[in-house]
């Protein structure tokens, strides 16, 4: 009896210590350190311009970090200065423990005249703590002159999962502008041919009608529409491709009597309540109806507009501007509004879209509206065009890498598209990446490295670029 | 795969003709070990040869040689069940017929079990732990009468023990399993760790208590872990887990009281289950102009489950016996939802959230032998069901644009009366009919029936014949669901009403004795199973848009036949059955109907069981052959759909064990192998498990992770 009990209480032991060993936690690593500059370049737009270097965390301990510097067609003390004196090539900027941010004042003192290259090219040559690694921006460039940019990270505000925004980027500026999604319904090209463009970006479609009597009643047609499976939809939309030939209106005839009416399905307002993590919520109530018919009126347009079932119309008549792709208007305010900047001032614009969708591999199921899409500015003369990482890395691609036979081969907008991303699983492909050639030939590549915030919300694109040169 | 099975297939035979060639016939009285006691689906506790239904039982000791540690572990080789794996959240379903676990009910003690999605449906076996089961027994068909909704294809009721023969008796086990080919001590494998004490305080008193954790560390095949981030040399490896690393804990205690005719039982369950699930997808966290800080967004499934079972049962008046049961039970199944960093192994963000949950209020009672008739035992009981849900928002299901998404909560009640009566004419014949009414807060009021016939013939055959009703009441995807935007239109249906089933099987048995001791049963059964009204995902609308509603509109139907039979001589036993089942499904889906005609899959099992008395030891061997499975699929969810047959390949499970006990039997060691045929993937002609209008799918089914071993040591003091 007592011997069972003692092994009883032996085995007991045994399977304990099993279970109690079992829950050990893997031990944590100690984290990486690292220290850079805030940017690759900067355009000195003021006489005093501060040059800031971050640490990835806290500074361990206190210490300095030595700068050498490069001048090109510049000389120091001459047409510039630094607040830590550097005559000598280099200097030192120190820190204390706990900082993630210090910096040192860059002074013009004389400015370039158009088309002179002057620059000074900042490295960090050492730091005092041996833990911190020098990386990311080892240098940065400060131009005298506006220079195109040599990168960086940007975050266009797409504005989280209803994707309220479209908003264009300018690579060589580092510039976004973000326009509400519903601020426009027709765009009117502004170069030589004669066409208007429906909003796809709240999923608008539009139809033909045999009559040009605007002021005939007209009822909705269900099958006007976005997403309904059906191939033929596609004639409703403009084509995806962005090709100017396929939009969902004809070309605007000098012959008035050519220009029929068009019913328009309005889309969908951008909903106000957020989509769980990972998910959008991209399409709200419906716009309604309008109809519309657009004339000639010169070298510019005439619109007529009204409610769909309304006898009488209104007139507008819109000019063009070959500054602008397209020249805007509001039917919903009937008023000419902006939205894209000029047409060489953007390369991307991220918004929602109204795209081609296939049942099985080359079979159309028609008209799809896509989230989190990127077009490329075609129509202004930017291109780009996609790179597997199997082919060559994104760090190892440099501008012997451009292929010129891939940009020519770019005519569709939607190269980017929504390529760079899956919705199931929600996953950023970081098997590929982009290159991109702006309306002034300055070439970039670009990888995406997220498409939700920190808290899980879509509609937050994050990407890096740099300029190859 | 194939030639093992002819091989096994042949050495049954030879087995089973060698006996039949040598032994002549004579009748005598056939031995206990045929003629266990059941009490699923009878009125009261009787053997199985008296028992009007057909019941199969797993015993303990089956439970033993295959060192089963839960339902899972058990359940994959007997016949028309299967266990179906969901790797990508870590649980294992079982069906029956084809038809899904919402087609039948797991009860345990006569009391359906909760499940994350209701009661006694969808059930998880492998949160069923084997540890405190005396005997599980199955029953094929609609068995709406005695066990009300969701008894579809059948029912498996789960019996606990609930005395000892000791004063004192206390089992402590440990084993240890490699999972395939990976095991380490503490992070590989599967480790399991048991302790049960039982007492008799006094004649009337008895208490238990016993605790169980089971430690599955998950199956990494050819993924990373946890920790993976890239691989130059293969870009198509994967971080994470092929099966999910699991960890449950299970508890419980019990008391009862027996005195006279009266015995009372209270039983407490608690179980606590743990999921790791991570990411495939291995995320970036900006971090310019540093490097990329690498992260997984990764979750973990923890489910937790109470079950309290208060049960009286005695005699009233004279001859009149009754059994009353109380239960409440609730099951919570949260997400926590993290990030993890990989490089520093740190977790951030952590969020916590209920994402199913039921709660159930149970009673059910009833009087049998109400008029004290040997020749008619007339039952009548209630049952009486609370059963609230709950689905959080996050399933994505009840989205509406206009108001976001939201969580549902909902209240199932019904009330029901039923009554059976057992007639039994002579010796030889007897008869059972029954039926039930039962009173629904949210569907129609429902009704079930059954009868059945049982007759004894000269030289031990037995024939049975049974035609039973039942219905499934629909789940909260289809009632509920809520799914619009510019593309999409999926919406659930509150007006689908159940679906209904009708099962008629006929079955005949003879067992015979030999004069050299020989014991031999064969048994051939056939079955027919009707489900009507089955909801179905349907097109409603493709005119504009494609608009999906659910709908009763489908149905499906099963023949079955199959025949089992068993062999004892001496010290070796040997069972082997065959099943072929036929299932043809009406589908409409709104574009596209599909082919009614029968696709048939055939089954095979076996097992083989060798004692050696002076070794206290005892060899078994289990087998299993799944034909080749055809289902119908639907294979593209745009306008183009098509209704497709899926062929599963066949496949097999073989499992063997030696147990021996030591020192008086106070210690026992089981070792064995499971799956020694290494069955890893299984093949289907068409993908499947992709999402709609997604695509995804795999044609590679995961059934199991290879062949594995396990060794138990247990350890028992009786006093």
């Amino acid at each position: 009896m007592v011997m069972s009990m003692k092994k009883l209480l032996y085995l007991f032991l045994v399977v304990s210590t099993l279970i109690i060993t079992g829950c050990s936690d893997d031990d944590t690593h100690a984290p990486r350190m690292g220290v850079s500059f805030a940017s690759e370049s900067v355009n000195l737009a003021d006489a005093v311009t501060p040059v800031s270097i971050v640490f990835s965390s806290g500074a361990p301990t206190s210490g300095f970090v030595t700068v050498s510097y490069t001048a090109n067609n510049v000389a120091y003390g001459v047409d510039f200065t630094t607040d830590t004196t550097g005559e000598g090539g280099q200097f030192t900027v120190p820190f204390n423990a706990g900082a993630t941010n210090i910096a040192f004042n860059f002074t013009k003192l004389a400015d370039a005249a158009e088309g002179e290259v002057k620059n000074v090219v900042f490295t960090i040559a050492e730091i005092s703590a041996s833990e911190i690694e020098i990386t990311g921006n080892t240098s940065v460039q400060l131009n005298f002159n506006d220079m195109p940019s040599l990168g960086g990270q940007a975050t266009p505000s797409v504005g989280g999962s209803n994707q309220p925004n479209q908003v264009y980027f300018d690579l060589s500026t580092g510039q976004y502008t973000a326009v509400n999604r519903t601020t426009w319904d027709l765009g009117f090209y502004g170069g030589t041919d004669f066409r208007v463009v429906i909003n796809g970006s709240v999923a608008m479609a539009t139809k033909q009608l045999a009559t040009n009597n605007i002021d005939l009643p007209q009822t909705s047609d269900p099958t006007v529409a976005i997403g309904t499976f059906d191939p033929a939809n596609l004639a409703f939309v403009d084509s995806p491709t962005g090709a100017l030939t396929g939009t969902a209106i004809a070309e605007i005839s000098a012959n008035d009597d050519d220009n029929k009416v068009y019913i328009v399905n309005m889309g969908y307002s951008i909903p106000t309540i957020p989509a769980a993590p990972g998910s959008v919520s991209v399409a709200g109530s419906a716009r309604g109806w309008k109809k519309i018919r657009v004339l000639r009126n010169g070298e510019g347009y005439m619109l007529q507009y009204a409610d769909i079932n309304a006898t009488t119309h209104n007139t507008v008549t819109i000019t063009k501007d070959q500054a602008y792709n397209f020249s805007f208007f509001s039917l919903i305010n009937g008023a000419p509004v902006q939205a894209e900047p000029q047409k060489a001032a953007w390369d991307l614009n991220f918004t929602t879209f109204t795209n081609e969708v296939f049942s099985t591999e080359n079979v159309s199921a028609g008209s799809y509206f896509f989230s989190d899409f990127v077009i490329t500015n075609i129509k202004g003369g930017a291109k780009s065009y996609q790179v597997p990482t199997s082919a060559t890395a994104y760090d190892n691609f440099t501008l012997a890498n451009v292929s010129e036979a891939n940009f020519d081969a770019a005519t569709d907008q939607r190269s980017i598209g929504a390529n760079w991303r899956n919705v199931t699983p929600i996953e950023l492909y970081s098997d590929r990446f982009y290159v991109i050639k702006d309306p002034a030939g300055n070439v970039y590549k670009l990888r995406f490295t997220s498409m939700l915030s920190q808290s899980g919300e879509r509609g937050n694109p994050t990407f890096h670029y740099a300029l190859l040169q | 795969m194939h030639t093992p099975t002819k091989a096994f297939l042949s050495v049954l035979s030879l087995i089973s003709l060698s006996t039949l060639a040598q032994e002549h016939v004579i009748d005598t009285v056939h031995s206990r070990q045929l003629d266990e006691v059941v009490v699923t689906g009878q009125i009261e506790p009787q053997s199985l040869k008296k028992s009007v239904s057909n019941v199969r039982v797993i015993t303990r000791a089956d439970i033993d040689r295959q060192a089963a540690n839960n339902m899972a572990d058990l359940m994959n080789f007997y016949l028309n069940i299967n266990v179906t794996q969901d790797t990508g959240q870590g649980r294992s379903t079982v069906s029956m017929f084809g038809l899904d676990g919402q087609y039948l009910k797991v009860l345990v003690d006569n009391v359906p079990l909760v499940s994350d999605t209701g009661l006694g449906n969808n059930i998880d076996l492998t949160q069923i732990n084997l540890d405190d089961v005396q005997q599980v027994e199955i029953i094929e068909g609609s068995m709406g009468v005695t066990h009300g909704a969701n008894a579809v294809s059948g029912i498996i009721n789960i019996i606990t023990k609930k005395s000892t023969l000791h004063k004192w008796e206390i089992n402590a086990f440990a084993q240890e399993e490699t999972v395939g080919k990976e095991y380490a001590a503490f992070n590989q494998g599967r480790h399991i760790q048991s302790l049960k004490i039982s007492h008799n305080i006094s004649e009337h008193w008895f208490a238990s208590i016993g605790g169980n954790r089971n430690d599955f560390s998950g199956f990494q095949d050819q993924r990373g872990g946890q920790n993976y981030t890239t691989s130059e040399t293969d870009v198509n490896k994967q971080r994470g887990f092929s099966w999910l690393p699991k960890e449950q804990y299970v508890a419980n205690a019990m008391v009862s009281y027996k005195k006279n005719q009266t015995r009372v039982f209270y039983k407490f369950d608690y179980f606590n289950e743990n999921i790791d699930y991570y990411n495939p997808i291995i995320s970036i966290q900006p971090n310019y102009p540093f490097w990329d800080v690498l992260f997984g967004n990764d979750r973990r499934y923890k489910t937790e489950r109470l079950y309290h079972h208060l049960n009286a049962s005695g005699h009233v008046f004279t001859n009149q016996t009754y059994t009353i049961s109380a239960s409440y039970q609730k099951q919570t199944r949260d997400f926590e939802d993290f990030k993890y960093f990989i490089e520093e192994r740190r977790e951030a963000e952590s969020n916590r959230l209920t994402y199913q949950s039921t709660e159930v209020a149970y009673s059910t009672g009833n009087i049998a032998n109400l008029l004290n008739n040997k020749k008619f035992n007339l039952q009548a009981g209630y049952e009486f069901v609370n059963e609230k849900g709950f689905a959080s928002a996050e399933s994505g299901l009840f989205l509406d644009p206009d108001i976001g998404a939201s969580d549902k909560n909902a209240t199932l009640r019904n009330l029901d009366a039923y009554t059976a009566a057992e007639i039994a004419v002579n010796d030889r014949f007897s008869g059972r009919a029954g039926l039930r009414y039962s009173f629904q807060n949210k569907f129609e009021d429902q009704y079930a029936a059954s009868v059945g016939l049982r007759y004894l013939f000269d030289h031990n055959i037995e024939l049975r014949s049974s035609l039973g009703k039942s219905y499934r009441s629909p789940n909260f995807e289809e009632l509920y669901t809520y799914f619009v935007d510019a593309n999409h239109d999926v919406q659930g249906n509150e007006d689908l009403v159940p679906e209904e089933s009708i099962s008629v099987e006929a079955n005949i048995k003879k067992t015979t004795d030999f004069s050299s001791g020989v014991k031999m049963a064969n048994s051939f059964m056939v079955t027919y199973l009707n489900v009507n009204d089955r909801i179905g995902q349907v097109l409603t609308d493709a005119t504009v848009g494609l608009h999906y509603k659910y709908i009763n509109i489908d149905t499906y139907k099963v023949w079955n036949f199959a025949t089992n039979h068993q062999f004892d001589y001496q010290n070796l036993s040997v069972k082997f059955g065959v099943a072929i089942v036929g299932v043809s499904q009406n589908i409409d889906t709104g574009a596209v109907t599909s082919d009614t005609k029968y696709l048939f899959s055939p089954q095979v099992n076996g097992t083989l069981n060798y004692v050696v008395p002076k070794w206290k030891t005892d060899f078994s061997v289990f087998y299993k052959l799944n034909g080749r499975q055809q289902q119908v699929v639907q294979t593209d969810s745009n306008n183009d759909a098509v209704l497709d047959i899926a062929r599963i390949s066949s496949f097999s499970w073989l499992n063997a064990s030696v147990r021996k006990a030591f020192f008086n039997n106070r210690f026992e060691v089981t070792a064995g192998a499971r799956n020694l045929l290494d069955v890893t993937n299984v093949r289907s002609s068409i993908a499947q498990g992709g999402t709609e209008g997604h695509g995804g799918g795999s044609t590679d089914l995961p059934t199991a992770y290879g062949r594995s071993y396990f060794l138990k040591l247990a350890y028992n003091i009786n006093i």
